[in-house]
């Protein structure tokens, strides 16, 4: 998993892939933005595109967060000294002392409801994610691919999902229907469709004019292998990068609604804990620090992991930062930018 | 201009209505009586309930009650409140001035610290800035604003004593003049920067990229050539230029921090429809809630609408495409 630990030079190295220290340098001394320009190429076997996954920029520290947030969650209760719900030492016992967090109002141990509060978390951002990649991918996809009356009757529905902002259609329907785990998982998920059917759709739309799909239909195959194994796989990479974005919007949502008091009340959360903290602001601070650097790390986790994913899978994402770039535009020579705008390559359009 | 008008003010019509029936099945889908939440905790009387029945026309069919919904919501009759013991429009209206300050200073304070952070590296250069703008845009998408507001209260209030804890002070009544201002700034600041926070890392990031953007474009080149100096490529072309994407992320903020204020409004005891929304939801208030999404929908369409408008008459070339 480390980047030195990877044996470069191995006959998976790909074609076109540069020795790391360049790379490094280049991202270090922000360089002329015609080195900055990798060319597309064809990653070989998983472990190349490991180690190209290691080397973007939130890469590693995306994996690593991801390691410890999961492990954090899925081994909740060996990791915790306590039951998060057991009264356990005196009330607010201050941080750093027996109890490493603290205890709460109740004399709860804070660090063992801290651990478990990851599983919400991550499971929340895991699978409202991959309910909208779901939605996303058949809506986008059914739009892009049919287009007409489809299209146009499926992108008002998601366009009405985006008008009333998902906080707040998430606190209405949870306070109507119900806080189960599994009911904010599913209304999450449905807040957050839109964006990636968006994206499906238009990319549903150029590649069912490309050659290839062209030539799929005229060699006469179904119309399932031509969605799922000519389209699909090319129209893919986006949306999972915005999915995993918006994951971190889900983790955000939830916990919001727990601190609403809308939370599953059977599992500790950190949204939970902020909403507890919040009456004792004033006095005992520690309940709320820890918590909120909870979630606030598990959002980043996730959202590194789409940044570095996006560098990945769309090798034309720009690398540039507005200062290289500003500052260039006014001390270069003239020459320079002429030939710049004669090869047109201006990036556009970047996550960050 | 005008035919563009009317095309975006009659797009957004039937968006509206689509939330009004999104909002009119849930309230269908809830669990519960409201005849027997209206009486409380009593058997209800078989005369009483056949009164309200025929007096809310529950007995009718559901487009038929969808069409008196409309009327009675054209009529501004939101609903009854039956923990508040008055109607919908009053409990709402009471608290939306204050929502809409929150929300206009935060939107107003994320777009003019928005613009400027997101020009700085442009026009200062300096590997150093540029990281920091970076570094606050992607800890601004992550932070949980409710969480950021707690830790302005420790800071701010609690430690510095600089500004009060938490509430408001009245909108009308209180102080006038200088100090009546001073006042309300003291209880407006950080609610306001706990508000802005994800509409600033978002407007921040658009800056930044349409600046860079501009800045490759040919018409650079030109003015280059033509032999202007930096700071008139800046000031003539890049900057006016890089603004107009900004326009539509300034409108969608407001959706931002419209949602962003039930839970800020929590944060700081901010007397507005957010903290009235969680009041109604412990109270089983579903009229309230329904009334209030609405509200807020109503008003969010209505920005989104003045945006594009805005937006139409800033960049000919909007007009031209639709």
């Amino acid at each position: 998993m480390t980047v030195d630990g990877a044996p470069t030079g191995a006959a998976a190295t790909p074609v076109g892939e540069q020795p790391a220290g360049q790379i490094s340098a280049q991202v270090s001394t922000g360089a002329a933005i015609e080195d900055d320009y990798r060319p597309p190429s064809v990653i070989h076997g998983a472990r190349a595109w490991l180690r190209r996954f290691v080397r973007t920029k939130f890469g590693l520290v995306a994996i690593i967060l991801m390691v410890l947030l999961t492990g954090m969650a899925i081994f909740a209760s060996i990791l915790a000294p306590y039951n998060p719900n057991a009264i356990v030492g005196p009330q607010f016992a201050t941080p750093f002392g027996h109890f490493l967090f603290g205890t709460d109002e109740l004399g709860r141990d804070v660090l063992s409801s801290f651990i478990y509060g990851a599983r919400v978390s991550m499971l929340v951002g895991a699978a409202s994610g991959l309910l909208a990649l779901i939605l996303g991918c058949v809506i986008g996809g059914l739009a892009g691919y049919l287009g007409g009356v489809v299209d146009v009757v499926l992108m008002r529905i998601a366009e009405l999902f985006m008008v009333v902002p998902s906080l707040i259609l998430a606190v209405v329907v949870v306070a109507l229907l119900g806080s189960q785990l599994s009911y904010i998982v599913l209304i999450i998920g449905f807040t957050l469709w839109p964006q990636e059917a968006r994206i499906a759709r238009s990319q549903f739309l150029t590649l069912r004019e490309r050659d290839f799909v062209q030539g799929a239909k005229v060699s006469g195959f179904r119309w399932s292998h031509i969605v799922f194994k000519e389209i699909l796989p090319n129209a893919i990479a986006p949306v999972i990068v915005q999915v995993t974005l918006d994951a971190g919007s889900a983790i955000l949502l939830e916990a919001g609604l727990s601190f609403l008091g809308l939370g599953d009340p059977s599992m500790p959360s950190w949204g939970k804990m902020l909403q507890d903290a919040q009456a004792y602001l004033t006095t005992n601070e520690w309940l709320s620090i820890f918590p909120g650097i909870g979630i606030l790390f598990a959002v980043l986790a996730f959202n590194f992991l789409g940044h570095a994913l996006n560098e990945v899978m769309n090798p034309r994402a720009p690398r540039v930062s507005a200062l290289s770039l500003g500052r260039r535009m006014l001390l270069r020579p003239i020459t320079t930018s002429i030939r710049r705008s004669a090869t047109g390559s201006v990036p556009e359009g970047s996550v960050l | 201009m005008i035919a563009y008008s009317i095309r975006r003010i009659l797009h957004s019509i039937p968006l509206f209505l689509s939330v009004l029936i999104m909002m009119f099945i849930l309230l269908q889908l809830t669990p519960g009586d409201p005849i027997q939440d209206l009486i409380g905790a009593y058997p209800v009387p078989a005369a009483y309930r056949a009164t309200i029945v025929a007096e809310y026309h529950l007995n009718q069919s559901l487009p038929q009650r969808f069409v008196y919904y409309v009327w009675n919501m054209l009529h501004g009759n939101l609903g009854y409140s039956y923990a508040g013991h008055t109607s919908v429009t009053s409990l709402i209206f009471g608290a939306l001035p204050n929502t809409l300050l929150l929300v206009a200073a935060g939107t107003v304070v994320s777009m003019v610290i928005g613009i400027l952070l997101g020009f700085l590296p442009v026009l200062l250069g300096g590997r150093f800035v540029d990281g920091l703008v970076n570094v606050g845009v992607v800890a601004g998408f992550a932070i949980p604003t409710f969480w950021f507001g707690q830790l302005l209260i420790l800071f701010f209030a609690v430690h510095l004593n600089w500004f009060p804890v938490s509430g408001m002070d009245p909108l009308f009544g209180g102080a006038t003049g200088i100090a009546g201002l001073f006042q309300h700034i003291q209880y407006l600041t950080l609610p306001v920067l706990a508000l802005s926070i994800p509409a600033l890392a978002n407007i921040t990031r658009v800056q930044q990229q349409s600046a860079i953007e501009t800045l490759g474009n040919d018409y650079i080149v030109t003015a280059e050539l033509k032999g202007l100096s930096a700071a008139q490529i800046i000031r003539r072309h890049v900057l006016r230029n890089s603004l107009l994407p900004v326009v539509t992320v300034i409108g969608y903020g407001f959706g931002t921090a419209m949602a962003g204020t039930v839970l800020i409004e929590n944060v700081f005891g901010w007397p507005g429809i957010g903290n009235l929304l969680i009041l109604s939801i412990n109270r089983r208030d579903n009229q309230v809630i329904i009334g209030i999404v609405m509200v807020a929908a109503a008003i969010i369409i209505l920005t989104n609408l003045v945006t594009d408008l805005i937006y139409g008459a800033l960049d000919p070339r909007i007009r031209a495409q639709s």
